[in-house]
């Protein structure tokens, strides 16, 4: 029997392909690759060297997902100090996780999520990396099988918005604040949870991008009125709920969170070419894009810039 | 992490309760082992804006520490036009310096540009040889240095070519060693009203010949490198006369090569990108030595 690290709460319920399991039922939930493709990569990295297939990968996007240091650049809003445990809640392909475990070998990162492919990924380039501070479990956010107060820092980038997509009955929101609280049973009191997230007043949606369920200024419009929408033409429940700086905050602050900081990201959250305090967020955007919608932001007051920032960094502390 | 070190920019500065400001980017393509924020402590009306770089992790502290010394090190021997470095240690086992903001743009690369600057560079970089004037070196010890540097990058690229020029263009006399800049170019050059800064010292070195001039100017436009009547004028009172500037061109090209070939293994190792063979095919001196050699190449050139 596999030693489990001391952090986690229980043993796991099973091994699926050497990864720890605390759920059975089976959730695929890569965007960017479909199943067949994510099997193939995943035999061809343990055959042939993670590195090599990634780099031959036509999806130019997940090679920059998990190997571009870039992504990871709000690894610079808070601090990792040697020794510290981190989370990574919905570790997708491992690109925070791998790129915390590769450049702070002090640190322990606990890689979670709850696709099984993606954790398998994860856990090969682990091997082949031969990184030994990197623990990979299969789990949902609902439940964490890690001990309460076991982490100094959390991150949930891009996984917010969609927790409560696959869980029927309960109100979307509802489901995101359970999360919120049961990464706050992790944290030590004073540990940290960074949240990359999209604004729901982005001005990349109030220009008619569609949102995370591919509806145009689905997250600009009422809830209500979009859930209605969602149901009689995508025949679904709205349930990838984005929300504004205030509501981010309100939902923080129900979960138990306090010394809750806003930092704007640009192009978004998920490469950031940029991130600045709240108060450079026109600054910021003035100075990296010269056309489109972006330019015309110069004429508006950093208050509303920063209103509609695209993206969100959150800093929020136990 | 990087209000911290705002804050200790505060406490370093004494700029009592300043309200910190930032904007975090990554370093470019070959410099994504460190970050390179701005970062403005506001006081009332008034502001103090500083460029802080952070090596993304601990295993990077050699390049900025290497950098941040060099910097210190000519501030001390009075090289004007230089940024001025406040502050520097540690967050997180991570190595940062924070230097004072040039509010200047870079120069946009043309001929009229190139010919207006040129007296200044020349002057700025008179100043700095003769302040740190080491001694000289021999051209058998130069062509060695290459050869060994060449050796290393040898899985990456063969340029045994450029060590027969060397030895063709070698001159009979000692090469004069100063501090270079080691990587001047446009990207380094800033411009603010007549006045010109120059940044990036991560390239820089003491004992070296007096390339900088030679790097300019193959950025710029490597067919001078060509045309002895300009080149000879351009890097006069630099380079004497008797040293051919192919010669310092080639060994400062592998030199560079070298150096950010360094830093993209580097990376390689210690961080998880993993497109090296891309971004060896993306090394800048790589294209300019070979253009530079096949045109060397051509019948006309005989050494």
């Amino acid at each position: 029997m596999e030693e489990v690290d001391e952090a986690f709460s229980s043993r796991p319920l099973v091994y699926v392909e050497g990864i720890a399991s605390y759920v059975i039922e089976e959730d695929y939930f890569f965007r960017e690759l479909d199943i067949c493709r994510v099997w193939n990569l995943i035999e061809l990295a343990k055959h042939e060297g993670w590195k090599k297939v990634v780099l031959s990968l036509r999806n130019r996007l997940v090679t920059q997902y998990i190997t571009d240091p870039s992504r990871s650049l709000f690894l610079n809003l808070v601090k990792i100090k040697s020794g510290c445990k981190v989370l990574d809640l919905g570790a997708g392909w491992g690109s925070v996780s791998l790129q915390i475990a590769k450049r702070f070998p002090d640190v322990k990162v606990y890689a979670l999520d709850k696709t099984l492919e993606g954790l398998i990924f994860l856990n090969i380039v682990k091997e082949q990396e031969n990184l030994k501070n990197i623990m990979v479990a299969r789990c949902t956010a609902e439940k964490i099988p890690l001990l309460d107060s076991s982490i100094d820092v959390a991150y949930m980038i891009g996984v917010l918005e969609w927790v409560a997509t696959n869980i029927d009955g309960q109100s979307p929101r509802h489901i995101q604040v359970n999360v919120l609280r049961e990464v706050r049973r992790t944290l030590n009191m004073g540990g940290k949870l960074i949240i990359g997230i999209e604004n729901r007043f982005g001005y990349q949606y109030l220009a008619g991008k569609p949102e995370h369920s591919g509806i145009r200024y689905g997250s600009v419009l009422p809830t209500k009125l979009i859930n209605l929408y969602s149901k009689r033409v995508l025949h679904k429940e709205y349930r990838t709920l984005i929300y504004s700086r205030d509501g981010y905050k309100k939902l923080l602050l129900e979960a138990g969170y306090k010394n809750i900081q806003f930092f704007g990201a640009y192009p978004n959250y998920r490469f950031p070419v940029m991130i600045c305090d709240e108060n450079s967020i026109k600054h910021m955007i003035r100075s990296s894009s010269k056309k489109g919608l972006s330019k015309l932001l110069r004429y508006l007051p950093n208050a509303l810039v920063k209103k509609i920032v695209p993206s969100y960094f959150i800093v929020a502390e136990k | 992490m990087i209000e911290e070190i705002g804050r200790r920019l505060i406490e370093d500065l004494r700029l009592g309760n300043g309200t910190i400001r930032f904007i975090i980017r990554p370093g470019s393509e070959y410099g994504k082992f460190k970050t390179e924020s701005i970062l403005t402590i506001m006081k009332g009306e008034k502001s103090e804006t500083f460029l802080v770089k952070v090596g993304i992790c601990p295993a990077f502290t050699g390049e900025l520490q290497k950098e941040a010394s060099n910097l210190l090190r000519l501030e001390r021997l009075g090289i004007l036009r230089i940024p001025s470095v406040v502050s520097s240690g540690y967050v997180d086992e991570r190595y940062y310096f924070a230097e004072r903001f040039i509010p200047a743009s870079q120069i946009i690369i043309s001929r009229s540009s190139f010919n207006i600057i040129l007296p200044e560079v020349r002057k700025w970089l008179g100043e700095l040889y003769v302040k740190t004037l080491f001694g000289h070196i021999s051209s058998d010890a130069l062509i060695k240095k290459t050869v060994n540097r060449l050796e290393s990058i040898s899985e990456f690229f063969d340029f045994a070519q450029a060590i027969y020029v060397m030895e063709a263009t070698k001159p009979a006399i000692d090469v004069p060693t100063a501090t270079i800049h080691g990587n001047l170019n446009n990207e380094n050059i800033l411009i603010h009203g007549s006045e010109l800064f120059y940044t990036d010292f991560g390239f820089a070195s003491d004992s070296e010949p007096p390339v900088d001039i030679l790097d300019m100017i193959i950025h710029f436009n490597p067919n001078l490198l060509l045309d002895k009547h300009i080149l000879n004028t351009a890097v006069s009172e630099l380079i004497p006369n008797s040293i051919d500037p192919i010669f310092l061109s080639i060994y400062s090209l592998i030199r560079r090569l070298h150096l950010r070939i360094e830093i993209l293994k580097k990376m390689y190792d210690q961080l998880l990108i993993s497109n090296l063979e891309t971004m060896l095919t993306e090394v800048r001196e790589a294209g300019l030595l070979k253009d530079l050699l096949s045109k060397l190449n051509r019948p006309r050139h005989n050494f």
